[in-house]
This record gives C-alpha cells, sequence and structure tokens, in this order.
C-alpha cells in the first residue's frame, strides 16, 4: 500500500477496550407482492417494468413506492432485453489462489423504456477499458431460469449502432 | 391483497470495535492492575469521581490530569441492588440457572457510583446500606474485570 | 415567542488526526466545545441548549447523547442528537439554526457539536452496513452471495464517488490532472490550519499521478481519509451576537432536501437517480436557501464556498450544482486561480474533506469555516472581505444535501 508523507502529530495510545456488534443478528422482513409477477417473467425469459399510472415513469426492478408520487405503481409493460450502461466503476476482488488483485467491472444498467437503475455485472470477458457510459448492452439468460434474480446471468455487450453514424459536419 | 413476506438471517457480517480509554481511564486502570482504586477531585466542587474523568459535569470545568487524584480505599456503601438471570459477557449474553445478584457501590469517599455483581449473598440478605468490600480477580489486567465483585463486610450492618 | 435572527458567534475544533488515542469520544468532543467557548470568551452557563449530532456505526458506541450529558455541558440543559448520514454534520447546523430562529422563551444561545472517532471501528464496515441489507435481501431473492458481494461491494464511499467521476467527465471534459490539481489545492490549503488531518504543504500534481488507481477514475492520492475529531459552533440571537463578536456571520438561510436514493435502491428496487451526478437535492437545496437569503446570483453575491466533497470531482460538481459556476467550467477556474484563496471565488481554504474527514463532524466544519472567514478569524483566513459565504453537506445513499448560507448583515426583513 501506498504511504502518503504529511505533517503527522504522534499522540500517547492509551488502552482500548473492544467491543462487537454482530450484525448477523438482525432479521430483514420485506414486502415482495410487487415482486412476483416480476419473477415469474423472468422464468419465462421476458423482462417487465412496473409503470406509475400518476408519472409514467417505469422502473426496473420494480419498486414498490414510486419515488416521484408515492403512490403504488400498478401497470405492468413489457421491456426489451436490450439496454444501455448508465454508470460504472471497478471492484477489485483478491483472487484466493494467486493473491493478485484482480479488477471486475460493476455496472449500472438502464433498461430500454425503463428510468431507473440497477446494480449488475457484465461478460467476464469484457474488459474494463472498453466500458463506456451508453455502451449498448443485451440480457444473457441463464440455461435454466429458476424465477429469481440469478435468472439474468449477466449482460452481454451488443454492437453500437452510433459508432457508425456520421456527424454532420465530419 | 395480501402481502407475502420473506425474513432471512445475515450470516457473514460482524463489525470488530476497539474504544480509546483516554489518559484519565488509563490512569484508572493502571491503579487497578496494583489494586488500588483511583478518583480524581475537582477543585472547584469538590466531588470525586470514581472511575475518574476529565470533566466536572456540575462545574463544567477540566480536572487538570497532573494533580486531583484520590487514592480510595477498597470499601464501600451498597447504595441499590437487583438480581438478574442474564450474564452479559464479550462473548454475548445468555440466561443463567440461578439469579445472580448486582448492586450499585458508592466507594467510601467518593461521590459517584459503580456496578458490579455482589458475591456469596442471597437476595434476600440485601439491604440498602450495607458496607462492602473488593474481591479481587485473580488475574489483575487493567480492566474492568479486575474487580470481580463486592462481597458483604462481616458484621458491617447499617 | 416570534422568529429571531440567529448568528454564529464562535466555532472551534479539536485537533484531528488518524488515530486520537490519547481521548475517548467524550473527551475529544469536550475539547472541541472548550476552543470553542474559550474562543467567544463564554461560559457553559450562558448556553441554553445542546444539540449534537454524530454516525454510529463508525464508533460502535450506540446512543452517545444518552451518556455524554456531562461531556457536553449538558447538564440540567435540554440536549438533542440529529443523526443523518454524511449530512449529520450539516443537519447538527441547521437544528442550532432553528433552535434560535424559533424564539422560544429561555432558548437564545445553543452549542452544536458534532464528532467521530473513526479510528475505534472500521470505516468499510460502517459505510457497507447501508447496502448489508440489500446484499440480504438480493441473495435472497436468488442472486447468488458472490455476485451481490461483488457488485455491492464496490467501493463503498469511493465506489459512489468514482460513478460520479466517470458522468462527470464525460460531460465536462475535465481530465485526471484537473482532478489533481483540486486535490493538490486542498491540502496545501490544510496545511495552513491547525486542526486538519492531511497537512501537506508541498503536495504537486505529479505526486498524486504517480499513485495507483484504487477505483477508476480517482488514486489512492485524491482519497480522503478517515479521521477522528469534533467541531463545535455556537449560534445566538442577533442582539446577543452584536455584544459577543465585531462580525457575527447571520445565518441567512438553511436548507435540507432529499431526493431519491442512487445507485442503491431498496428491496432489490433499481436506484431512482440515473445520473448521480446530476444531484437534484443540491440544484432545490440552493434554489430554497438562496431565496431565503436573498440572493438572486450566486454566480456574483456569494463571495467564499466551504463544500463537502471527499473526492475531487465531487468539489467540482457540487460548485456547478450550487450555482456558482457555469455547467462544465468549473475545473477550468482551478486552472486559472479563482478558487485559490487570493482568488475571486476561493473554495474550501479548510482543506475540506478532501483533508479531514470525521464523518459526523464534517458536515459542521463548513459551516464552522464558512463562518469564521466572514468573521476575520479563519487561520487560513482570505484576502478580500468576505460578506456572503455557504457551507453544505452531501450524504445519505448518495441523496441528501445541507446548504446553509451566512452574511456579515442579517437577512433583509
Amino acid at each position: 500500500m501506498v504511504k502518503l508523507e504529511y505533517l503527522k502529530k504522534e499522540y500517547e495510545k492509551t488502552r482500548q477496550m473492544p467491543g462487537k456488534w454482530p450484525l448477523s443478528s438482525y432479521r430483514y422482513k420485506f414486502n415482495i407482492t410487487h415482486f412476483q409477477p416480476f419473477l415469474k417473467a423472468l422464468k419465462e425469459k421476458r423482462l417487465i417494468g412496473l409503470k406509475c399510472r400518476s408519472c409514467n415513469t417505469v422502473s426496473f426492478p420494480p419498486k414498490l413506492v414510486c419515488g416521484k408520487c408515492l403512490v403504488q405503481p400498478d401497470q405492468w409493460v413489457a421491456l426489451r432485453d436490450t439496454g444501455m450502461v448508465a454508470t460504472f466503476t471497478a471492484n477489485y476482488m483478491k483472487d484466493e489462489t494467486t493473491g493478485e488483485l484482480q479488477s471486475f467491472p460493476v455496472i449500472a444498467i438502464q433498461q430500454d423504456g425503463a428510468d431507473t437503475t440497477f446494480l449488475t455485472q457484465l461478460n467476464p470477458a469484457v474488459k474494463f477499458e472498453d466500458v463506456y457510459v451508453g455502451m449498448p448492452v443485451k440480457v444473457k439468460w441463464k440455461n435454466q431460469p429458476e424465477g429469481n434474480l440469478g435468472d439474468i446471468e449477466y449482460y452481454d455487450v451488443i454492437d453500437d449502432a452510433t459508432k457508425k453514424m456520421k456527424l454532420q459536419n465530419e | 391483497m395480501t402481502r407475502k413476506r420473506i425474513e432471512i438471517t445475515t450470516g457473514f457480517v460482524q463489525a470488530d470495535y476497539n474504544f480509546w480509554v483516554g489518559k484519565y481511564m488509563d490512569k484508572f486502570y493502571d491503579g487497578l492492575e496494583s489494586k488500588q482504586v483511583l478518583g480524581n477531585r475537582c477543585p472547584t466542587c469538590n466531588r470525586v469521581f470514581v472511575p475518574p474523568r476529565k470533566v466536572c459535569g456540575n462545574c463544567f470545568k477540566t480536572i487538570d490530569l497532573s494533580n486531583n487524584w484520590v487514592k480510595l480505599k477498597d470499601t464501600g456503601t451498597l447504595r441499590n441492588f437487583t438480581t438478574t438471570r442474564i450474564a452479559v459477557s464479550e462473548a454475548g449474553k445468555k440466561k443463567t440457572s440461578e439469579a445472580i445478584p448486582i448492586g450499585m457501590v458508592q466507594f467510601d469517599g467518593s461521590d459517584t457510583s459503580v456496578v458490579y455483581p455482589l458475591l456469596d449473598v442471597q437476595e434476600k440478605d440485601l439491604t440498602i446500606g450495607l458496607k462492602v468490600q473488593v474481591v479481587w480477580n485473580d488475574e489483575l489486567k487493567g480492566h474492568p474485570r479486575d474487580i470481580k465483585g463486592f462481597r458483604m463486610l462481616k458484621g458491617g450492618e447499617r | 415567542m416570534s422568529k429571531q435572527q440567529a448568528a454564529i458567534v464562535s466555532a472551534g475544533f479539536c485537533e484531528h488526526a488518524s488515530k486520537r488515542s490519547d481521548v475517548n469520544m467524550a473527551e475529544m468532543a469536550n475539547e472541541a466545545i472548550q476552543d470553542c467557548l474559550n474562543n467567544a470568551n463564554i461560559e457553559m452557563d450562558a448556553v441554553d441548549a445542546i444539540v449534537m449530532g454524530n454516525m454510529p456505526a463508525f464508533e460502535g458506541a450506540n446512543l452517545p447523547e444518552l451518556w455524554m450529558t456531562d461531556w457536553v455541558g449538558a447538564r440540567d440543559k435540554p440536549l438533542i442528537r440529529v443523526t443523518t448520514g454524511g449530512t449529520t454534520g450539516g443537519s447538527v447546523a441547521i437544528a442550532g439554526y432553528y433552535h434560535v430562529a424559533a424564539g422560544l422563551p429561555g432558548i437564545e444561545t445553543v452549542l452544536a457539536v458534532a464528532f467521530e472517532q473513526q479510528s475505534c471501528g472500521n470505516t468499510s464496515v460502517g459505510l457497507s452496513s447501508v447496502a448489508l441489507g440489500e446484499i440480504s435481501i438480493v441473495n435472497a431473492l436468488g442472486l447468488p452471495a458472490e455476485s451481490a458481494m461483488r457488485i455491492f461491494g464496490a467501493g463503498a464511499a469511493i465506489g459512489i464517488a468514482s460513478y460520479q467521476a466517470i458522468n462527470y467527465m464525460k460531460r465536462s471534459g475535465c481530465t485526471e490532472e484537473d482532478l489533481a490539481r483540486v486535490v493538490v489545492q486542498n491540502r496545501r490549503n490544510a496545511a495552513k490550519n491547525w486542526w486538519t488531518h492531511l497537512k501537506m504543504p508541498d503536495y504537486t500534481i505529479e505526486q498524486v499521478m504517480a499513485t495507483p488507481y484504487v477505483s477508476y477514475p480517482l488514486r489512492f492520492g485524491m482519497v480522503t481519509p478517515a479521521s477522528d475529531g469534533a467541531c463545535a459552533v455556537l449560534f445566538t440571537r442577533e442582539e446577543i451576537a452584536k455584544d459577543t463578536v465585531d462580525i457575527p456571520a447571520y445565518v441567512n438561510g438553511v436548507s435540507s432536501v432529499a431526493n431519491e436514493t442512487g445507485i442503491v435502491g431498496y428491496a432489490a428496487a433499481g436506484a431512482g437517480q440515473l445520473d448521480p451526478c446530476e444531484q437534484l437535492g443540491a440544484v432545490e437545496s440552493a434554489k430554497l436557501a438562496y431565496s431565503q437569503a436573498g440572493i438572486s446570483f450566486p454566480e456574483k453575491e456569494i463571495d467564499y464556498a466551504e463544500v463537502y466533497s471527499p473526492f475531487p470531482n465531487q468539489e467540482l460538481m457540487w460548485l456547478e450544482r450550487l450555482g456558482l459556476f457555469k455547467e462544465n467550467t468549473a475545473h477550468l477556474r482551478y486552472r486559472d486561480g479563482t478558487t485559490a484563496p487570493n482568488g475571486e471565488l476561493p473554495v474550501n481554504c479548510s482543506g475540506g474533506v478532501n483533508s479531514t474527514n470525521a464523518i459526523g463532524a464534517s458536515g459542521l466544519e463548513r459551516v464552522a469555516e464558512a463562518a469564521l472567514q466572514i468573521m476575520g478569524k479563519a487561520e487560513n483566513q482570505v484576502p478580500k472581505t468576505v460578506h456572503t459565504s455557504i457551507g453544505h453537506g452531501w450524504g445519505g445513499c448518495i441523496n441528501f444535501v445541507t446548504l446553509t448560507v451566512l452574511s456579515d448583515q442579517p437577512r433583509r426583513k
């Protein structure tokens, strides 16, 4: 680890008393009534988003309450399986066997037709340097979907049609 | 519409903490290691605090670290008591088969009290005002548990 | 009971460091309070109420307002604790302001104190405790645990900043050198203050660029530290303020705005913010606070700014969202010296959050420094006269923003 040099002052070290917070003792409860149709559609390799009738924003994955109107959205809309990268970064994990740091791109996807983003991952073969905001991607389904979030195995990169478009002053 | 919920537990994270005790408590624990109970006195209102502290809450004056120390005897008076069936330790808490009496003890010469187990005594024999004495732990580490608890002083009634 | 004009008359700090191993949390907060009261020549008897704040997950000591009363001077006084994520300090300042502005009988002078002793705990556990519920929920809904940890564990605070950096760099065309320039200016400013953490008077852009990436595009040399520290600010009514100091810092506008979460949603839903560097919360709170303070042209009317930017790209982003510079031009203002201490609109002469970050205290320190510049008592005092300044805070799930507008004149009635 790189150390930064700065003007440091040393302080007397007094004793320390230990304590702990067992985060494992919490039980999280949450409501999934709005999730059931979404999970059912995943099993059939379909993507559906939940639309708020009041402001027409579509959330994918579905939200229980519309963030803008505070009403419960209840209209399901079909979505295409393509989307784009809204933002991305890299997560660094230490390889268990070699001990070396590997970087995995983590991306936030906005599904075409939806107005929210969610975190997911790309095809492991995609290099981090090639990822950019606006990159079009497509769902890669698991071979045998079971009706849960793991059915979207990852996202594949697809051809970017905009790259071939010529600007007027070119 | 019936609401279905999922209830789950997380099994993977525990956060560990280490609290710096500060210079006043450091000196207090040094004292415990040599079986000496230390307190400090506010020079303005003369209150004696055990364990010692940097600020007198009454006067909001800082009590200077280098003096104002008071060496206290290891005896005190029982100010309050109760019993509990739950033993709390660093490993967590668990229910015990017998009720453990615990009490608030004011060291002779101090104006505060500490809470510790009351040893070798039945709840029915406890009354406020009993004279008690420190029972030291066999191993002294500079830790609150160096004081194992308090025992009743024989012939020391109200 | 009538609305009162509130003003800041004093600010105090304790020495910030990566490990204040010589004090416990109560003693540390007390140091800042003693400094604040000494600077104004006021005794604790004159204080009518106390507001305090910190984030419990970082030092694992819960409900400190219950047991820290003697150390913060709350014996026989009303006490309240406020905590709102990264904006805790900002909310403490706003709570202190409201106590005075409300005009309750007997509540005229209020002490606000915010602190954090991060060395007692583990900062990344504290930050990821936000995402912990989400990780468990998506795991229960079928995402394998390893993927869940990998996706949500992407760097906590720095992960969020890198998402914002990527989007900001695309929008504005700023380069990595621009980000390094912001950091160098902040750390050199920090070296001129006694209470800051990373004092680096000779830091250079080359040194920053030589450090490795932590989370693209942010490098190790740009990362905010985790500090132990406390800050205390004294609020009072206009009449008392005029008797206490020559130039009080009148609090003319306050706002705190929450938005939908960004990046992380709730119960496996997506996040409402599409572009994490859009920060509508900042735009909204700026509108509210500026209209309260009677400011119509922030670019011209604000003389000094303290913005909450643990990472350099955020500093550029906030200056634009808060209306101080035009869209996509903030990085140019660092190149031409506008934001330097002797520039037209100096920014973060205290070194900012990039040099000192005791999370609970950081929001309050921005307000404190903004006030000290107006009062003429800051250690790194800027040469120009500061008439109006702002202290800004940010936090939560990328969605909380607080803003305080201060001036050397009371608000026009």
